[in-house]
């Protein structure tokens, strides 16, 4: 009973987190949209979207919200079956 | 909507092969070190149980039992690292102690020097290069799991000091290569792009001060392949430089991050030397990337561009530049910091971040192995010409004054403690 309060608590706490970056993923989206190139840790450059005709995300705005996506999936995964998750990441990854 | 059909790039299945290739080559690099580990471990075993167990026989014929169950402890982990490599007592591998241990020939070195050797020599089909492109950026989701190592009077105290050494360090940076740049007749937009990839963090700097500073294709080629070329120099010189110097774990990561560029590479020099490194490493450079936005506005100010018409102001200067993905670090390391038992912490088996904690090295891997397999020696003899030599200049002279800092500050102020 204490673990699923425990749970509540962490998902309120996780949705009012992944709110508030999705609200400025958004913001900074719409920055984006205005017409600011922005950088990205790869070596290609700002992605304009010039040849769909219509405003894109900056390679770096969408590495960094992939990063964000990923690192919310594994944080669920990691709530829903801590030990499985650990398991592949530890043992099941190794075959040698 | 349309934002979240910008996250999906068209034609997106290019990226697939390279991705994948990235991935075996880390899974692959990851079991060697595991096997390596494994058998310098027996190693180390072999020559130490003699010495155990008759440490073992005397503390038993003294009758002190709680020292000899100390003794009794390490002996069965050795005893245990023998079995692993189905090893006995007498049984010698000291290849594996002299590359594991002496010369620090990790997954990080492993996948840095064969990604280089593959693409070098035997080369990589272009089919692959657009998913080793987007193999590096996979290092961010590691650096935002890695937020539950720490606590909140970490980032306070090893944040705050990194911070302000940032602050100085990037400024100074930038202000030198800048004013040395017009002086030496650079172009403004060379001169401004070098100042902020040798300033902040390399090739993010770079392509977020371009589209400001108005730097050309050309120029951009010459400052990223100037950043890499010093940044891949430093990241196999610096881990045994630190060693010989007899840097502390938190050192070598408040140096690495204030003298190396690159974000990749520094978590790559950090990690090689040791996970303590590492986890100061990434904590200075994300209060170090933070002030992306306000080198590009200080790039504004010092070649007078609003005069020039450049529409560039403060808020959605920030607004756009801001690596948004640090929030998901520091928003993981407030959760740490206020200890929720369902939770737990990356050292409670079988809680939630110690399920995490197992995960990030494996993104690191990832990326480590974009990071090998894209380093192009023909990318890197575009590097050229007086930005050439004032960007590496101004480089090696914050790698020393960076080294004599740390020194200074010893090494309680910049270790992070996880709570």
């Amino acid at each position: 009973m204490e673990r699923r309060n425990g749970s509540a608590t962490v998902f309120f706490f996780a949705s009012i987190g992944c709110v508030i970056i999705g609200w400025v993923t958004l913001e900074t989206a719409c920055a984006a949209q205005e017409g600011v190139a922005m950088g990205s840790d790869t070596i290609t450059g700002p992605d304009t979207g010039a040849e769909s005709g219509e405003p894109r995300l900056s390679s770096a705005k969408r590495e960094d919200i992939w990063a964000l996506i990923i690192a919310l999936v594994v944080l669920v995964l990691a709530l829903l079956a801590p030990d499985a998750v650990h398991s592949f990441f530890k043992n099941g990854l190794y075959f040698l | 909507m349309s934002v979240l059909r910008s996250l999906i790039v068209p034609g997106w299945t290019k990226f697939i092969p390279g991705l994948v290739l990235c991935i075996v080559f880390a899974v692959l690099t990851m079991n060697v070190d595991h096997l390596l580990g494994r058998y310098q471990a027996a190693d180390l075993a072999s020559k130490s149980l003699p010495a155990l167990s008759a440490q073992y026989a005397e503390l038993e014929a003294i009758g002190d039992t709680d020292g000899a169950a100390a003794v009794m402890k390490k002996i069965d982990k050795h005893e245990a690292a023998l079995e692993k490599v189905g090893g006995a007592v007498g049984g010698e591998w000291g290849w594996a102690t002299f590359l594991y241990a002496t010369m620090q020939f990790r997954y990080v070195a492993m996948l840095l020097v064969f990604g280089i050797l593959i693409r070098n020599t035997v080369g990589v089909p272009k089919v692959f290069l657009p998913g080793i492109g987007i193999a590096r950026p996979l290092i961010k989701p590691g650096i935002i799991i890695l937020g539950v190592h720490y606590v909140w009077s970490d980032v306070l105290r090893v944040g705050g000091v990194g911070l302000l050494l940032a602050s100085v360090f990037i400024f100074g940076t930038a202000i030198t290569v800048m004013w040395i740049s017009r002086r030496a007749g650079v172009s403004d937009g060379l001169g401004g792009i070098m100042g902020a990839g040798t300033g902040v963090c390399g090739v993010s700097a770079i392509i977020a001060t371009a589209p400001v500073v108005g730097a050309k294709p050309r120029d951009m080629a010459y400052a990223i392949g100037t950043i890499l070329l010093f940044g891949t120099v430093m990241l196999f010189v610096m881990p045994y430089l630190g060693t010989a110097i007899g840097l502390s774990q938190s050192q070598f990561g408040a140096w690495s991050a204030l003298a190396i560029l690159n974000t990749a590479q520094l978590i790559a020099a950090a990690e090689w030397f040791g996970e303590e490194a590492r986890d100061t490493a990434v904590l200075i450079n994300a209060a170090r990337i933070m002030l992306i936005p306000l080198i590009v506005m200080f790039a504004v100010w010092f070649y007078d561009l609003k005069s020039r018409g450049k529409d560039v102001g403060f808020w959605a200067t920030m607004r756009a530049k801001f690596p948004i993905f640090i929030l998901g670090f520091f928003a993981l390391i407030l959760l740490n910091s206020l200890h929720f038992h369902v939770l737990g912490g990356p050292k409670i088996a079988g809680s939630p971040f110690w399920a995490m904690d197992s995960v990030y090295k494996w993104l690191f891997a990832v990326g480590f192995a974009g990071i090998g397999l894209s380093i192009s020696i023909d990318d890197m003899r575009k590097a050229g010409g007086a930005a050439f030599l004032i960007g590496s200049g101004a480089a090696i002279a914050k790698m020393i004054l960076g080294l004599i800092v740390v020194m200074i500050l010893g090494v309680e102020l910049l270790k992070v403690t996880g709570g």
